[in-house]
């Protein structure tokens, strides 16, 4: 099954991916959605093989996603135009920058705007999302916005270097905005990272009127590195089986194919190292390359890879649980890991307390 | 009327949350040494900020900062 849903979410390859005889179309269909790789996998299914019910909702789901392309992008200027009259340093990280800049209308679906300060400025971005009518909070099934306590708020600050969503409805959209201000849970590691990646902030353009702030071509990529790194090896997001999600490899895929050369890699090294983000990095590329065996064929890549690889990659199988403290291992390589339908049960704790 | 100082106060705050006498604790002591991990300083914070009717900011909230009894005094005295 992994190795279809793994062709389907390949956005940069164009060929019809058909169902392979062991696949089962109930596992494909939901693999695609859970995934969140309609918008890459609607235009590579072999319609022929799914039943009407399959089609009709998969194509739903991709008129969702064209849809949604054109909300995100409304909301992403809400919030330019919001931020744009703060005086620190601040950049739109992931989906805020690669879904309107890489892929076409409706690939990608993103549900909040991300961005990067240093720790030191949350209070600023607070009051203004505040000042704004934003609240901390979450989205109930029901529409509401859902205030968060004190108490959750100082938990995800204390225990998981993340600030609680900030949310506010525009007129019927609902516009989420991540304040992020580390590249793991342990902030004060990569403070200084954060605070030299933010002083070589770049400008792009969203449109034809609006620019927004984004970190530079290798250290954007440093940071969807370590992202993804975390919430593979975070036990809260293994619970919610968010841990793999496809899209996040479709997104190094795809910002590999369309910045990855010679030189970008040899800037990566050199960052990646001075930073001491080996694993993370490594981690991502590696796995990423299991998925998307094509990335081999971009230039620098392999001597990147080799320049990054730690000597010891047992850490590639190891989960850590900041909230219980523990860390855990399997003992799966990753194609299997991505397969296996009850990871947490498959987990072995080798510490008692981080 | 004896005032209590902010000292005594989270002192007071830390020995109820940790089941210790108030005396077996001191300014220098470390949380970690006293058994207060991250999960226990939120609490220590939330009753830190209820008994002094505050509100920290959010930037201040670094567990790599907050690592002893005085880092709690020091912070509490920024507000009060």
């Amino acid at each position: 099954m992994s190795n279809t849903l793994f062709l389907l979410s390949d956005v940069c390859q164009n060929q019809v991916i058909r169902m392979r005889p062991e696949d089962s179309e109930e596992e494909i269909l939901g693999g695609v959605i859970l995934n969140r790789i309609v918008g890459i996998a609607y235009d590579k299914l072999d319609f022929c093989q799914f039943n009407k019910e399959s089609i009709r909702t998969l194509t739903m789901l991709k008129q969702y996603y064209e849809q949604q392309y054109d909300v995100f992008v409304r909301k992403l200027s809400i919030v330019a135009d919001i931020l744009s009259s703060l005086d620190i340093q601040y950049a739109f990280l992931k989906g805020a920058v690669l879904t309107p800049t890489l892929y076409k209308r409706g690939q990608r679906i993103s549900n909040d705007v991300d961005i990067l300060i240093e720790a030191c400025n949350v209070t600023k971005v607070h009051n203004l999302l505040c000042e704004n009518g934003f609240v901390q909070g979450s989205c109930g099934s029901d529409g509401l916005i859902r205030s968060a306590s004190r108490r959750e708020i100082i938990h995800a600050k204390i225990n998981c270097g993340e600030t609680v969503p900030y949310l506010r409805y525009f007129n019927n959209d609902l516009v989420e905005v991540d304040v992020n201000f580390s590249l793991d849970s342990a902030a004060k590691r990569t403070e200084q990272c954060m605070r030299d990646m933010l002083e070589r902030c770049i400008q792009i353009p969203l449109n034809n009127t609006l620019c927004i702030p984004t970190l530079d071509q290798v250290d954007f990529f440093i940071h969807l590195c370590c992202h993804l790194y975390k919430e593979a090896t975070t036990y809260e997001w293994l619970v919610h089986r968010r841990d793999l999600m496809l899209y996040k490899f479709a997104d190094i895929n795809i910002y590999l194919h369309t910045y990855g050369n010679e030189l970008f890699f040899h800037c990566l090294c050199s960052r990646v190292k001075s930073f001491e983000l080996e694993k993370e990095c490594y981690y991502t590329l590696a796995n990423s390359i299991i998925i998307y065996p094509n990335l081999m064929s971009i230039a620098g890549l392999n001597n990147a890879l080799n320049e990054l690889r730690p000597n010891n990659t047992d850490y590639m199988r190891v989960i850590f649980s900041p909230m219980e403290k523990r860390v855990y291992e399997h003992g799966y390589c990753f194609k299997d890991w991505f397969e296996c339908r009850n990871r947490i049960a498959n987990l072995t704790s080798i510490v008692a307390q981080l | 009327m004896k005032l209590i100082s902010t000292q005594d106060k989270i002192k007071l705050i830390v020995s109820e949350l940790i089941s210790l006498s108030e005396n077996e604790i001191s300014a220098e002591d470390k949380l970690m040494n006293l058994g207060i991990d991250s999960l226990m300083t939120v609490e220590l914070i939330i009753r830190i900020e209820e008994q002094f009717d505050i509100e920290f900011d959010e930037a201040e909230l670094d567990i790599g900062l907050l690592t002893t009894v005085q880092a709690l005094i020091d912070l509490v005295e920024r507000y009060v």
